[in-house]
C-alpha cells in the first residue's frame, strides 16, 4: 500500500504563496474591500479581530450617513472582539477631505493603534501619506470601501472580505457558531496573494486558518495571535 | 445719548451725504406704538429744542411740529446694538455692564479700574474712548467717578459732554446737579421738587433721619439708597455683561489689521502671554476665546473647547490654527485683539511613575487628538459611547460628544451584541416557521434572505419605568441571532408578543445590527 507524500512539502509550497504572516497585523495602510452590509460587518470584525490588546485608541471615521445607512459602531459587540468601550473613538466629518484629514491627525498623534476610515475616494499621495504617518506611529489603518478599486493605491495589502456559513455551535446544532470569514488577498506588496477561510475565536481572541487539506489550506492547526 | 437714534441710524446704510441724514438737523423721533396710541420714543437734539418731550403722544407732537419726521422704533434692536456695544467697549475693560436702572438702557458702565495705565491715564483713556465712539457715529456722554451712581448723573447731567469727578470729590461735584441725576423714579422727583430740593447738595445737606421720616413709603428707602449709592455709602454690584475672567490678556493696535496673518501672529503672542499667566497659577485651560475688536464697532470671535485643561502655547495655538482664523470676520480692519480664558481648571503637575507613565503618555496624546479634531471638526463630530443603565440597546449606549462622554462601567452582563447597529432599527418583512419563533426567511432592503441558523430569543423588556414620550407605549422584543444562507449574521427582533393580549398593532419585525 503506498505511503502517502508527505504533506509539508505541499505545505510549504503553498505557504511561498500565502501563509499565516500575511494575516498578521502590519503597521501601515490596507484596503478591504466589501460588498455588501454584511461584507462590512465582516471588514470590520476582521480589522477589530486583528488589533493588539493595548489601550491606544480604535477610531472609526466616516460621515454621519454612513453608519446611518451602514449602521454605527457598537461598544458592546467590539467587547466581543476583545476592543474596551473607553478605547473607541467615532469620526464623522463631513467631507472626504476632512476624513482624511482626520485620519492623518489620528495616525501621527501616536494615540490609536487603529484607524479605519470610509473613504471610497483617495488619491495615491494621500494613501502613501496614511502609509507613512501609520507606519511612524506604529498603528494600523485601514480603507474600507464598498466599490471596486481600480486607482493606484500606496496601501500594503488589499483584502476582500465576505462572511462565510459558519459551523454549528457545539451545543447548539441550530445556532452559528464563531464567525467565519473568506478573506481574499488581492494585492500585496510582497507578492503574496490567496484565499483562505478564517474563524475567529472569541474566547482566545485569536483567528484560525479553517481550510482543511482537501482544499489545499493550512492545516487547522496553524493560527497565529491576532 | 439718544442712543435709540444712533441705533436706528446704524442699522441702516449710511446716506450719501449728511444733509440727506433725516436724524441730524431737522426734527425727527422715532415713535413706539401703545395701547394708548403712537407715542414718542426717543428725540434727536432739533426736536428737542422745538420743546418736544418724550412720551408725548404722536398726534400732539405733529400738531406743534407740523414737519416732524418720524420712524417706528424697535426696542429689541436697539437693546441688542446696545450689547454689541457693550462687546466692544471690553477692549478698555474687561468689566461693562449694560445700565440695569428703569428706562436706562442707553447707558453703559464701564470699570476702569486698574486698566488706566494701559492707555496713557484716565484721562487720555477717556478721551481715546469718546473719540472712538464718535468715529462710530455714537455721540456719547462720559462721566468718569469713583462710584456708578456719580458717573451716571456726571453723563447725563455734567456740563460738558466728558466731565470727571476728582478722586473722593464726589460729593462736592454732585453738589451743584439736579436730583433727578440719582436716578429716581419719577414720582420721587416731582415730591422732592415739591419741598423744594432741586439740587442733590440740598438734599444730601439734611438730617438723613428726618428725610428718611418725609418720605414713608418704599420712596425714601429709594431716595436714600441712590443718594448713598451715588456718594460711595452703599456698594453697588453690577453685573457684567460677560462674566469677567481671571485669565484674558490683551493688545490694542495702534493701526487696525486686516490681514489674518498678522491676527494669527498676534494671537500666538497672546496665547504664549496667557500659558504664562495660567502657569503662575497652576491652572489649565478648558475653553478659550478669541476676540477681535473691529474698528466699525462689532466684534469678532473664535472659541475653542478642550477636552482635558491645558496650558501649552504650542498646543492651544495650534487649535485657534485648526479651527481656522478664517472664521473671523476682520471687517475694515480689528484694531485690539483680546484672549480669555472663561473657563480654567487647576492643572496638577503630574507625579510619573515607572509603572503608570506609559499610560499618561498615552492620555495626554488621546486628549491633545480629541481638542485637535474637536477644533476644526466640531465637538458634534467628536464621538465616543456614553455607555447608560438601560436594557434597550440603543439606549444602553450611544454615541455622544466624546469630552461629555462618562465613565459609567459597562454592563457585564448582556448577550451578544452585533459590531454594527442600526439606529433606528429597519422594518424587515419576516416569515416565522412558529409565530413566536425564530425568523425562517425575511426581506431586508428588498433582499429575500433565508435563514440557516438562529439562536435566541433574548427577550427584552420595555423599561415601564422610564417617561419615554413615544405615542404608544414600547412593547416587549425578541430578540434573535440569525445567519442567512450567504454567512451573513443578523440580529432582528419582533415587537410585541403573540400571547394574545398584545395584538394592536400585530407585532412586527425590525433589523437592529450585524454581526461581524
Amino acid at each position: 500500500m503506498p505511503i502517502a507524500p508527505p504533506l509539508r512539502e505541499d505545505c510549504a509550497a503553498l505557504s511561498r504563496r500565502f501563509d499565516a504572516a500575511a494575516f498578521a497585523p502590519v503597521a501601515g495602510l490596507e484596503e478591504v474591500c466589501v460588498r455588501d452590509a454584511g461584507g462590512m460587518a465582516a471588514g470590520l470584525g476582521f480589522l477589530a479581530a486583528r488589533v493588539r490588546s493595548e489601550p491606544r485608541l480604535v477610531a472609526f471615521v466616516a460621515p454621519r450617513f454612513w453608519f446611518a445607512e451602514r449602521g454605527r459602531p457598537y461598544a458592546y459587540g467590539l467587547r466581543a472582539l476583545g476592543i474596551a468601550a473607553e478605547r473607541l473613538l467615532v469620526i464623522t466629518p463631513r467631507t472626504e477631505a476632512e476624513a482624511l484629514w482626520a485620519m492623518e491627525e489620528i495616525l501621527r498623534s501616536g494615540a490609536a493603534s487603529l484607524a479605519v476610515g470610509a473613504v471610497e475616494s483617495a488619491s495615491l499621495v494621500a494613501t502613501r501619506r496614511l502609509d507613512l504617518m501609520a507606519r511612524g506611529a506604529d498603528a494600523a489603518a485601514a480603507l474600507v470601501r464598498a466599490t471596486p478599486q481600480t486607482s493606484l493605491s500606496a496601501a500594503r495589502r488589499r483584502w476582500r472580505l465576505e462572511p462565510a456559513r459558519s459551523a454549528p455551535h457545539p451545543f447548539d446544532p441550530r445556532a452559528s457558531g464563531a464567525p467565519r470569514w473568506r478573506a481574499v488577498l488581492e494585492r500585496s506588496r510582497d507578492g503574496a496573494h490567496g484565499e483562505a477561510l478564517l474563524e475567529y475565536d472569541d474566547e482566545t481572541f485569536r483567528l484560525h486558518l479553517v481550510d482543511g487539506l482537501a482544499d489545499h489550506g493550512l492545516a487547522g492547526g496553524a493560527s497565529f495571535a491576532a | 445719548m439718544d442712543w435709540p437714534i444712533t441705533a436706528w441710524r446704524a442699522a441702516r446704510p449710511s446716506p450719501p451725504d449728511a444733509s440727506a441724514d433725516p436724524t441730524v438737523h431737522k426734527p425727527f423721533a422715532l415713535v413706539e406704538r401703545t395701547p394708548h396710541g403712537l407715542i414718542l420714543h426717543a428725540l434727536n437734539p432739533a426736536a428737542r429744542a422745538l420743546g418736544l418731550k418724550l412720551h408725548q403722544s404722536h398726534a400732539d407732537a405733529c400738531a406743534i411740529v407740523p414737519d416732524l419726521a418720524s420712524a417706528p422704533a424697535d426696542p429689541g434692536e436697539e437693546a441688542r446694538a446696545l450689547r454689541r456695544l457693550a462687546g466692544w467697549m471690553e477692549r478698555y475693560s474687561p468689566f461693562v455692564s449694560l445700565d440695569p436702572s428703569p428706562g436706562g438702557l442707553e447707558g453703559l458702565f464701564v470699570d476702569l479700574t486698574g486698566g488706566q495705565h494701559l492707555f496713557g491715564g484716565e484721562a487720555a483713556m477717556v478721551r481715546g474712548m469718546r473719540a472712538s465712539l464718535r468715529r462710530l457715529g455714537v455721540p456719547a456722554r462720559i462721566g468718569v467717578a469713583d462710584t456708578p451712581g456719580a458717573a451716571w448723573a456726571l453723563a447725563r447731567h455734567g456740563e460738558a459732554a466728558l466731565t470727571f469727578a476728582p478722586e473722593g470729590g464726589a460729593k462736592a461735584v454732585l453738589a451743584g446737579l439736579p436730583v433727578a441725576a440719582l436716578r429716581l423714579e419719577v414720582s420721587a422727583i416731582q415730591l422732592l421738587n415739591r419741598f423744594g430740593l432741586r439740587r442733590i447738595g440740598a438734599l444730601a445737606a439734611l438730617p438723613r433721619a428726618a428725610l428718611a421720616r418725609r418720605f414713608q413709603d418704599a420712596g425714601a428707602l429709594n431716595v436714600l439708597q441712590r443718594l448713598d449709592q451715588a456718594l460711595g455709602h452703599l456698594p453697588e454690584p453690577l453685573t457684567p455683561v460677560t462674566a469677567p475672567t481671571l485669565y484674558r490678556v490683551h493688545r490694542v493696535f495702534a493701526e487696525p489689521m486686516t490681514s489674518l496673518e498678522a491676527v494669527a501672529l498676534e494671537a500666538a503672542a497672546l496665547t504664549d502671554r496667557l500659558a504664562l499667566a495660567l502657569e503662575r497659577d497652576g491652572m489649565g485651560a478648558r475653553r478659550l476665546h478669541l476676540t477681535g475688536f473691529r474698528v466699525d464697532g462689532r466684534t469678532t470671535g473664535l472659541e475653542v473647547r478642550l477636552a482635558a485643561a491645558s496650558r501649552r502655547a504650542g498646543h492651544l495655538i495650534r487649535l485657534f490654527k485648526d479651527k481656522g482664523f478664517e472664521h473671523l470676520d476682520l471687517g475694515f480692519g480689528i484694531d485690539g485683539l483680546a484672549l480669555s480664558a472663561p473657563v480654567t481648571e487647576p492643572l496638577r503637575a503630574r507625579q510619573t511613575s515607572t509603572l503608570a507613565e506609559g499610560d499618561q503618555a498615552q492620555d495626554a496624546r488621546r486628549d491633545a487628538l480629541v481638542d485637535r479634531l474637536s477644533a476644526r471638526l466640531g465637538d458634534g463630530a467628536v464621538l465616543a459611547p456614553h455607555l447608560a443603565e438601560s436594557w434597550l440597546p440603543e439606549t444602553a449606549e450611544t454615541l455622544g460628544p466624546y469630552a461629555a462622554r462618562s465613565e459609567a462601567p459597562a454592563n457585564p452582563s448582556v448577550g451578544p451584541r452585533p459590531i454594527l447597529m442600526f439606529d433606528p432599527p429597519e422594518p424587515i418583512e419576516a416569515v416565522a416557521e412558529l409565530p413566536d419563533g425564530a425568523p425562517a426567511r425575511f426581506t431586508w432592503r428588498r433582499a429575500a434572505r433565508r435563514v440557516l441558523r438562529a439562536s435566541g430569543p433574548e427577550r427584552l423588556g420595555p423599561e415601564w419605568w422610564k417617561e419615554t414620550g413615544a405615542r404608544r407605549p414600547r412593547r416587549t422584543r425578541d430578540y434573535y441571532r440569525v445567519e442567512d444562507d450567504h454567512g451573513g449574521r443578523y440580529w432582528v427582533f419582533r415587537e410585541g408578543l403573540y400571547d394574545g393580549r398584545d395584538l394592536d398593532p400585530p407585532p412586527s419585525w425590525w433589523m437592529h445590527g450585524l454581526f461581524p
